[in-house]
């Protein structure tokens, strides 16, 4: 923030009503920051990103289902923040998701579905070698990420969300993609 | 002496920034429902949900060299703007301004009175609406496209001449339209409009058809008697409420198809604006003193794309005509003061990213200004009629490259030359370095130069009684530097911050003609100096409310004098959020500020804040009725522009609180 520090200093140099009218916008940002309601005409871009792990992980089938709990993990900043609380106490294929935040790359292999998000990208190829022949669903937001070896990745569209497919990596993984999903895939790499 | 009105005097002008390119695509009207329950809707279902602040243009627009602002159909749509400047004025260093005849775009601290938004480029779908006779750049009503009809619009401050060539100084307005697929049928828009006593009307039709032809046409009209307002007439002492003549009325079509890389537009808009100013010094009060502005913009356009797509070519084939009337009385004989002018031209671009790392882009333009001609006639007194005719073909030739360094570093430079037999050659560079210093924080530095040759009206117009022509007039030019810092914390938070300084040289204005005495267009060593400072920010929630807030510093000064009509500071704060006891019910609210700004008399008009606010919302059991109710000048705000030098006036109170009820209808 240090722009922002230096710009104000050129600023009230100038003029010293210049504070006042910048606390202007933040004090409505505070009184707005807090309302709780809950319909929205067009929802935000990670709020449908949430909607759509919960399908990928609906129709996807693990070659060893877990026992109770399908974990899915957030690898590194998480761009959902707020959102994730949909996915708490969801079922898929009667197992309820549990959601794990991690920066450990070892915690990831005991996820059954990763989000590897886009502050991680950087240590994608160290990701993808390290999962390689596990049976883990990897989950990305990044463009070009399906090539690189994630089996799923969502990207945005003229607005709307669409995702790609590497089935080459979903069989080396022992997950079977359903046509369901595969069928709305924008993108398929075999 | 008469003085036709288009013949503002005046020093410089304004001009407005204009938006930049790629934005979101089509935001469809969406039933309502809750986010909550997203995870029950099936992947086909949520392909189709359109997102609000989608990264993909904000990153884009993180990447683009400009600090570029982007306003959608759906803002459009909830603030309940009317003209395309009610739309602008939200966004940060612009300062409108209304004379009763037009609006004017102030930009980044210029917005001399009476200039015709010349050095501001406004383009629809890519093509130039700005006049061939006296550079105009409409942005209201006067603007021949319901706003309405407009799917984006994209502003791009700062000089665009690199890329856009003519007017492009201060900014560049990109206005994308809508097309057939986003009407799917038939719209009715009917609305009601107190205190100007206005009823406003559309119909559009739209579809795309099973064999991918879209095609969309639309017509639209306002009737408006106009309120009855005070005014005073100078040096003469007369003043009086001027009774109906405030009237308007405006007739507009659009039309508009594509099949593959081939699209058509046509643009037509009629619009009369009755003077109760008595404008250029013509008789107060009097009934029957007019501006008619009439602008047909028609294009053919290719755009495909090539070689594994790394190659895009665009083409178009353009075609313009501009009409002009301006009846005024002088001691009660009647003139009439004209400006038509017809322009054809084409424009091919190529744009490659073939080389890795590199998107390269290499244009052509030709515009052939066939027929200007300006006229003046005084019916009583035919021994004053003038009329005066000019051609001129203008040719520009440009390159720009964006090469990625690395991930994070990119640097564009763009170098344009022009070419026109009145002002020789120009060239016009730009460049930028970006550079994505955190995955969060874009740094961008920016510099560009852009020219503007003198029209026809500053170049050619001469009465023999009060103005002489100057042949001889040389264009102008521009150097802006800009820092621009783009911050990202979160996905659904962005705060920018940016600072500049723009210097312009040879500024065309309005000065004496030393063997005639005259008045005269020439170009004046006295170099504007300008240097500002914008903050902005712009927050969604997830439950659908956004806020948009900005402050803009501005000093512009020209010889240590401050600039008229050009407010110090700006702030702006637009707030959009459902409102939860309706269903679909949404508020829109806009709060203004504007500080003080000098007059010609050397005079300042008070600061002012302005509020709008819109109620939109869908009409419960009946599919398709979409009810809003505006309230302009929400707390009758008593505020005055200042006026320019044709003017009796000083100063423009402007109009008070205005209230409109507007249904719409889809099917």
């Amino acid at each position: 923030m240090e722009y922002v520090t230096l710009y104000s200093k050129y600023l009230i140099k100038k003029e010293s009503g210049l504070i006042s009218l910048t606390l202007m916008p933040l004090s409505w940002f505070l009184i707005l920051s807090y309302s709780p309601l809950t319909y929205a005409e067009q929802p935000t871009e990670y709020r449908m990103k949430v909607a759509f792990l919960y399908n990928f992980a609906a129709y996807t089938e693990w070659p060893d289902w877990p026992d109770h709990n399908l974990n899915l993990c957030i690898y590194d900043e998480d761009p959902f923040r707020e959102h994730l609380q949909h996915l708490q106490q969801k079922k898929v294929n009667h197992l309820e998701i549990i959601i794990r935040h991690t920066r450990n790359i070892d915690d990831l292999i005991n996820c059954q579905m990763i989000f590897i998000t886009q502050s991680a990208i950087g240590n994608l190829d160290d990701i993808i070698n390290l999962l390689n022949g596990k049976s883990i669903l990897t989950v990305s937001d990044t463009p070009g990420a399906a090539q690189k070896g994630t089996v799923l990745n969502m990207t945005v569209k003229e607005g709307k969300i669409t995702f790609e497919a590497n089935i080459a990596r979903a069989k080396k993984s022992g997950l079977k993609l359903s046509s369901q999903l595969l069928r709305f895939a924008s993108e398929v790499y075999q | 002496m008469p003085i036709p009105q288009k013949l503002h005097s005046l020093i410089l002008h304004c001009f407005a920034k204009a938006g930049l390119l790629f934005g979101l695509s089509s935001i469809q009207i969406l039933p309502v429902f809750a986010t909550a329950n997203l995870e029950q809707l099936s992947l086909e279902q949520l392909m189709n949900i359109n997102i609000v602040g989608a990264s993909k243009y904000e990153q884009k627009q993180q990447q683009v060299a400009a600090a570029v602002s982007v306003i959608t159909r759906k803002d459009i749509r909830i603030y309940g703007w009317r003209t395309l400047g009610e739309a602008l004025a939200s966004l940060p260093g612009i300062h409108t301004t209304y004379d009763y005849q037009y609006e004017y775009l102030g930009t980044r601290g210029l917005g001399l009175p009476g200039d015709f938004n010349t050095r501001v480029l406004v383009t629809i779908n890519g093509n130039r609406i700005n006049d061939a006779t006296y550079d105009q750049g409409p942005t209201g009503r006067d603007f021949p496209l319901d706003i309405d009809l407009i799917e984006r619009i994209e502003f791009i401050p700062g000089p665009g001449s690199a890329v856009y060539g003519q007017n492009a100084m201060l900014g560049v307005v990109n206005i994308i339209t809508r097309k057939g697929a986003d009407i799917k049928g038939a719209e009715i828009s009917t609305s009601y409009q107190t205190a100007e006593i206005m009823p406003q009307e559309r119909v559009t039709l739209g579809k795309q058809f099973d064999n991918g032809t879209d095609a969309l046409i639309s017509f639209s009209g306002l009737q408006s008697r106009g309120a009855d307002h005070f005014f005073e007439f100078g040096d003469t002492g007369i003043s009086g409420v001027a009774h109906r003549l405030d009237g308007e009325n405006v007739k507009q079509m659009f039309a508009r198809a594509s099949h593959g890389p081939i699209s058509f537009d046509f643009i037509y808009g009629n619009r009369r604006k009755e003077d109760p100013t008595g404008i250029s010094f013509s008789d107060p009060l009097v009934a029957g003193q007019f501006q008619r502005d009439r602008r047909l913009n028609t294009q053919i356009q290719y755009n495909n794309n090539f070689s594994n797509d790394t190659l895009n070519v665009l083409g178009r084939l353009f075609l313009g005509q501009y009409r002009y009337e301006n009846p005024l009385f002088y001691g009660g004989e009647k003139t009439l003061t004209t400006g038509p002018s017809d322009w054809h031209g084409l424009e091919l671009r190529l744009l490659s990213t073939a080389i890795t790392n590199h998107k390269l882009m290499l244009g052509v333009e030709y515009q052939n200004n066939t027929h200007i001609k300006q006229a003046f006639q005084n019916f009583d007194n035919p021994d004053e009629n003038v009329a005066i005719k000019s051609s001129v073909v203008r040719v520009g030739v440009y390159a720009q490259d964006e090469w990625s360094i690395t991930d994070s570093l990119s640097v564009t430079a763009g170098l344009r030359y022009d070419h026109n037999d009145w002002i020789g050659s120009r060239l016009s560079p730009r460049g930028a370095i970006i550079w994505q210093a955190t995955p969060k924080t874009t740094l961008k530095a920016l510099y560009g130069r852009a020219h503007r040759s003198p029209n026809s009206f500053e170049r050619d117009y001469h009465d023999g009684v009060s103005q002489v022509a100057n042949p001889g007039l040389h264009s102008e030019s521009i150097d802006t530097a800009e820092l621009v810092t783009d911050y990202r914390p979160l996905s659904d938070l962005n705060l920018r911050a940016t600072v500049y300084a723009w210097d312009m040289y040879n500024l065309i204005t309005l000065g004496i003609d030393p063997f005639s005495g005259f008045s005269q267009y020439q170009s004046t060593s006295k170099k504007v100096l300008a240097r500002g400072a914008e903050f902005s920010l712009d927050k969604t929630w997830y439950w659908g409310a956004r806020f948009r807030g900005s402050y803009g510093f501005q000093s512009a000064e020209q010889q240590d004098s401050h600039l008229p009509n050009s407010p110090y500071h700006l702030g702006k704060i637009n707030i959009s959020t459902p409102i939860p006891l309706i269903a679909g019910l949404r508020a829109g609210y806009e709060l203004q500020y504007y500080s003080k700004r000098k007059t010609l008399d050397g005079s300042n008009t008070d600061s002012y804040v302005l509020s709008n606010l819109n109620l939109v919302t869908d009409v419960p059991r009946i599919k398709g009725l979409e009810a809003s109710l505006s309230f302009y000048n929400l707390f009758n705000e008593n505020y005055l522009h200042p006026a320019a030098d044709t003017n009796w006036q000083n100063a423009f109170l402007q109009p008070g609180r205005t209230v409109r009820l507007r249904l719409d209808y889809h099917f």
